[in-house]
């Protein structure tokens, strides 16, 4: 039995429907290749020979996505921050000391390079809804805390379609790239028409061996500079950002934001002071005015809450040698840093 | 209003919706309401400079009564319109006017389309002037000629005694039509899409600018990428507004031929911009030449001004610059070449040529075509640095994308031209039919997804 003819006549159309075999049959087609090609591309033998599926977040969070669901087991313990936190803290390190204690926990590098706090209640909230952890350790950094307009701000993950999906927002992007390990993929491959798309999959897969396994970044650079002083010139651009510093009260409320996240799901959130060489206080108007104005704020909303601030006093134990660059520790001073981490970490778990 | 976009779309489905419901004696005036929303979802000011042009040249026909001197009038007036709203910039610039006129001014310039309009003008005025048809006595038809959307901004140039008498028959859109306006829709939007925007994002932009930065390869493969984009992002545009038409019942010109197959200039040129060629080949290459032989010029003048003069009038139209011009004048001077073996000898038609020699004509009119895309491309210093890179090393095809997409695009030239119908696809199996489409559609799905998105090239002339 075929479908019904419709028959549609005016004066200057005289169409029969339904019409367009080959269209049904090709819409078939393409259902069905669809179909073939999201089954091939689920198979972990194929995702290992191909890029991060792309979940239209920056970079390092798709490398970190695509790591962590490859882990044996579901971190419970996060580490948020931005770039200094990526680079600072070796999660897995701290898993390892924290398994020979009655603290044992599975650790992950979350944090990415431009993550600021105001950016990290978005990510925060993505985490604890998605992974349900036990802990969350944020790194907090005297740069990420200072003011600076609304437009120099990265705002990728509040834009996020995936994430407005996932937060209720219906939206057929998101659910493609929810639901489609196939759609992802076409979002990963989206630039294979641009010239130096060669180069973009060199310099992504190059920056994806200096990830560990377990979120962290492995940087081997030494900083050379340290020894020479700044030139007004040469730094200009890093003077500019630090000119004028005042700590930002859109990133104290999103702090605030994340202490109440985490006090909703029950979540043990334990702050840690980002380290910094000296030097960059060589670029500070008020070098130890505005770093105490950053660590005053800080503690002052930490102490309120009950949440414990680790920092570390020495900063003698991270020599020159350990610095990717002024912000940065390299693979180095993240062992290093990491190794004092634990002790605080521990004695902070243990921590009612 | 970009015709790929999807809003296109919407508007399309609206206008042809409320086309067929209306009586056929209003269907014009819908049309013509439409197509001037569609020219100020530009810009308000270019519908009143096509209103201008539409009124001037409506008065002009009515009242040309076979005189020349009102022909030279409307080619005049039309010129100079082009030329005043292509350089108002330029002027303005050098006029003292105050900041707020030279503004309002300015906002006239350069409306998109207008060249395509101006040379559908003229040929409107040549024609009634020659008598070939008679002055349109209807404002609304000879409106509708002018500025019926789908053919407004980067033509098919129409004639008027080819397009106005569709106006006047019973247009009927029936099952047949409606796949075939559908087969080149998606064609098009398969050539722009898949073929075209991609070979040209993955050209590196900076080689216009620094072509002396790369090597002989590279080089060569962008130019391959080039042409072909060139070529497909027309001829999409082409195919789009074509079948957009036929949705409602009015056939616009082929603009295009597989024009890489041609085996020498002269067929190169009844392939590329069909109707832009055929334009220059009736009002200036035939003119030209009968004007000659009438006052007995020598045979090397009438062999050599007719297109050179119509080759250069050709780059002059793509834009005033020197660039353009050469571009013309080596197409003028190509065509000249081929024909200089027909002084001593009659010229054998291409298909009556052995097999070899049609592949050796083909692959070297399709190299001296691409070279002479240089001019067209970038200035003149950098075509050189261009031209003598090519020659600095071997021509490789160093990309495996673009070399798959020139395979492709070929592949369909190829199955059209063997073929010789452009909607071959509709008379294969249906298997075979499904699959193509299928593979289209996969193909359009995967590059709207894509970092590839380019104007239309001819939308800047």
């Amino acid at each position: 039995m075929g479908l019904p003819e419709i028959h549609i006549k005016t004066h200057s159309l005289d169409v029969r429907l339904p019409f367009g075999k080959a269209l049904f049959f090709a819409t078939g087609m393409v259902l069905l290749t669809a179909f073939l090609l999201e089954g091939l591309f689920r198979l972990p033998s194929i995702q290992a020979r191909l890029m991060p599926q792309s979940y239209l977040l920056p970079d390092a969070y798709e490398i970190k996505l695509d790591f962590m669901a490859k882990l044996p087991a579901r971190p419970d313990c996060f580490v948020l921050g931005s770039s200094v936190a990526h680079a600072g803290i070796h999660a897995a390190q701290l898993n390892e000391s924290l398994a020979q204690s009655d603290r044992a926990l599975t650790c992950f590098n979350f944090a990415a390079p431009g993550a600021i706090p105001a950016e990290q209640v978005a990510i925060a909230e993505f985490v604890l809804k998605e992974y349900q952890p036990r802990v969350l350790v944020l790194m907090v950094y005297f740069g990420d805390f200072k003011e600076r307009p609304p437009e120099s701000q990265d705002i990728a993950w509040t834009q996020s379609v995936w994430l407005r999906y996932k937060a209720g927002q219906v939206n057929a992007q998101g659910f493609l790239i929810e639901h489609s390990t196939l759609y992802r993929y076409i979002l990963t491959y989206r630039k294979w028409a641009t010239h130096d798309y060669e180069k973009l999959t060199t310099d992504t897969r190059l920056g994806m061996q200096l990830f560990g396994a377990d979120g962290s970044k492995r940087d081997t650079r030494q900083f050379e500079k340290f020894g020479l002083a700044p030139d007004p010139v040469l730094d200009a651009a890093v003077f500019r950002f630090w000119k004028g510093y005042r700590v930002s009260a859109d990133q104290l409320t999103a702090l605030e934001a994340i202490i109440d996240q985490t006090a909703e799901h029950g979540v043990q959130l334990i702050v840690v002071e980002a380290p910094f060489h000296r030097s960059i206080l060589n670029y500070v108007e008020d070098p130890e005015g505005d770093y105490q104005s950053f660590i005053d704020a800080v503690s002052l909303l930490l102490a309120e809450r009950g949440i414990s601030f680790l920092r570390m006093e020495d900063w003698s134990v991270l020599p020159d040698e350990v610095w990717a660059d002024r912000n940065h520790l390299n693979k180095y001073g993240a062992d290093l840093f990491t190794d004092w981490l634990t002790g605080p970490l521990f004695d902070a778990l243990s921590q009612p | 209003m970009s015709i790929t976009t999807p809003i296109f779309l919407v508007f399309v489905a609206a206008v042809a919706g409320l086309y067929h419901v209306l009586p056929r004696r209003v269907q014009p005036a819908w049309l013509l309401a439409a197509s001037y929303a569609f020219y100020i979802s530009w810009a308000w000011e270019f519908a009143l400079v096509l209103a201008g042009l539409t009124l001037a040249n409506y008065m002009l026909g009515r009242f040309m009564n076979g005189r020349r001197s009102m022909l030279w009038t409307g080619v005049g007036f039309n010129l100079l319109v082009l030329a005043g709203l292509k350089y108002t910039g330029f002027f303005v610039a050098r006029l003292p006017v105050s900041e707020g006129f030279a503004e309002f001014v300015l906002r006239f310039a350069l409306p998109v389309g207008l060249s395509f309009l101006v040379l559908q003008a003229i040929s409107y005025l040549v024609d009634v002037q020659r008598g070939q048809m008679e002055a349109e006595q209807d404002l609304l038809a000879f409106g509708l000629y002018l500025a019926y959307f789908p053919k407004l901004l980067s033509g098919p140039i129409e004639r008027a005694r080819s397009f106005l008498p569709q106006l006047r028959q019973p247009r009927l859109v029936d099952n047949a039509i409606l796949i075939q306006a559908f087969t080149l829709i998606l064609l098009g939007f398969f050539r722009k899409k898949v073929l075209a925007d991609p070979l040209r994002t993955m050209i590196d932009p900076e080689v216009w600018q620094t072509p002396l930065a790369y090597g002989a390869p590279e080089l060569f493969t962008w130019l391959l990428a080039f042409s072909f984009s060139l070529y497909n992002d027309f001829a999409g545009y082409t195919n789009i507004i074509r079948g957009v038409s036929l949705l409602f019942g009015i056939e616009l010109t082929r603009n295009f031929q597989q024009p890489y197959f041609a085996r020498n200039f002269t067929e190169f040129w009844n392939r590329w911009h069909i109707s832009l060629s055929n334009w220059l080949r009736d009002y200036i290459y035939f003119p030209l030449a009968r004007a000659l032989r009438q006052r007995h010029a020598g045979a090397v003048l009438n062999f050599v001004l007719p297109p050179m003069v119509t080759m250069l009038a050709s780059g002059l139209w793509h834009g005033a610059s020197w660039n353009m011009l050469l571009w013309g004048g080596l197409h003028g001077l190509y065509q000249i070449g081929e024909r200089l073996p027909t002084l001593w000898r009659p010229a054998i038609p291409p298909d009556q040529q052995p097999r070899a020699r049609q592949a050796l004509g083909m692959a070297l009119t399709f190299i001296l075509a691409a070279l002479a895309w240089l001019p067209f491309q970038m200035p003149l210093e950098q075509a050189g640095q261009y031209l003598a890179g090519l020659f600095g090393g071997v021509p490789l095809i160093m990309n495996a994308r673009i070399l798959l997409l020139v395979v492709v695009a070929l592949g369909l030239d190829w199955t059209q031209a063997h073929a010789k119908d452009e909607l071959v696809f509709l008379h294969w199996r249906l298997p075979a039919r499904a699959a193509a489409l299928a593979f289209g559609l996969l193909a359009l799905l995967f590059v709207l997804q894509s970092d590839t998105s380019v104007s239309f090239v001819y939308q800047g002339f």
